[in-house]
């Protein structure tokens, strides 16, 4: 534990980023209060005078935001476009959406949280460019995409991990086209 | 908790197995320690050890399963999903071994190589007979949608996914596994 002068935005960013590398690893029954201090040498009072409690913490270091475009009159080949790059920008370059997702893997709450952020943020977009089956045709593609954020941010060792973006996106596309707008499987 | 009762090592074993999976499953690789996995079993951390040694080695033991798919060389294009995805179900469905890999992999390097190892033993050199061309591409994709379906519907229990029959599931999925494995190389 060091003693610093500090600026309280600066603190709260450390006790976040302390927060996210937390939860991530330990999942978030496991993490505590105390060590996520710790990690920043505060006492545990500024973390919970900061942030509330520990579940208010989590939510406020996993919170992420993925803007995907209106796509009611994108045409079916230009989906995959639209949507790949707000994807990669979440899964390879936000620390919120990893740590969400790896907390997620052994923990209740992380997994809950996860579920409501693509129910409420990302299932009402992809909606608005599904034809039919909306429900069939959002899960699928769901799973296609924390499959790739997984392989590709997480796992980083599968041969999808090794694809360029430009690669990912090419093979990627016929997809989300089949999976968004094709024909419904008979 | 020790509970005291007669056993055999076989069933010994299976318990031990079983126990160090839902451990590795919940908790990850390093925090899980050999102590804990013998207690949920009532036995001494002694004999976790000297049924399977380091718990580097009981990991392996734990995690270790076969996931049987058979050559595609010669499989019509259309039939592919409907012979692989009853056998995904399988491994996903028939015990906590997958799962708690999948679980582990996620929070801890080396049980994320053992899972590579499975992938690119038993899994991709059987995908790869049916790809026509770009094996790297068609099956890094495939990879990444069957691990993705399995996360979503077994590990975050992800309503839309988790409420699909398997029928249904499998009806939506072929497509994608068609166009993936043996469909038109994109452009």
């Amino acid at each position: 534990m060091t003693t610093r002068p500090r600026n309280a935005a600066q603190t709260r960013a450390d006790i976040l980023a302390a927060a996210r590398r937390r939860f991530a690893t330990e999942g978030f029954e496991r993490t505590t209060l105390r060590a996520i201090a710790a990690d920043v040498g505060v006492d545990a009072a500024l973390v919970i005078r900061y942030f509330g409690s520990k579940q208010d913490l989590f939510a406020t270091a996993t919170e992420f935001t993925i803007e995907l475009p209106d796509l009611t009159d994108a045409s079916p080949d230009d989906i995959a476009d639209m949507l790949l790059p707000r994807y990669f920008a979440v899964w390879e370059e936000d620390h919120s959406f990893m740590a969400l997702l790896q907390a997620a893997m052994t923990s209740r709450v992380a997994a809950d949280t996860l579920n409501e952020t693509l129910a409420a943020h990302v299932a009402p977009t992809l909606r608005s460019a599904t034809p039919d089956h909306h429900q069939q045709r959002i899960a699928l593609t769901d799973a296609f995409v924390i499959g790739l954020a997984a392989t590709r941010s997480v796992l980083g060792n599968l041969p999808a991990a090794e694809l360029s973006r430009e690669e990912l996106r090419r093979w990627a596309a016929p997809v989300f086209r089949q999976l968004l707008v094709g024909p419904a499987p008979s | 908790m020790t509970v005291t009762r007669p056993r055999n090592a076989a069933q010994t074993r299976a318990d031990i197995l079983s126990a160090a999976r839902r451990r590795f499953g919940s908790e990850g690789y390093e925090r899980t320690t050999l102590r804990a996995v013998a207690a949920d079993v009532g036995v001494d951390a002694a004999l976790v050890i000297r049924y399977f040694g380091s718990k580097q080695d009981l990991f392996a033991a734990a995690a270790d399963f076969v996931i049987d798919l058979p050559d595609l060389s010669s499989v019509e294009p259309d039939e592919i999903a409907g012979i692989l995805l009853p056998r995904f179900f399988a491994v996903w469905e028939e015990d906590e071994t997958f799962l708690a890999l999948l679980r582990a992999a996620m929070t801890s390097p080396l049980a994320a190589d053992a899972l590579r190892r499975v992938f690119a033993e038993q899994v991709a050199p059987k995908l790869i007979t049916a790809t026509p061309d770009h094996p790297v591409q068609r099956i890094g994709l495939m990879g990444a949608f069957v691990i993705g379906l399995a996360i979503t519907r077994y590990v975050l229990v992800n309503p839309p996914v988790a409420s699909l029959s398997r029928e249904e599931l499998s009806r939506w999925a072929a497509p994608v596994i068609r166009q993936l494995l043996v469909g038109p190389a994109p452009t």
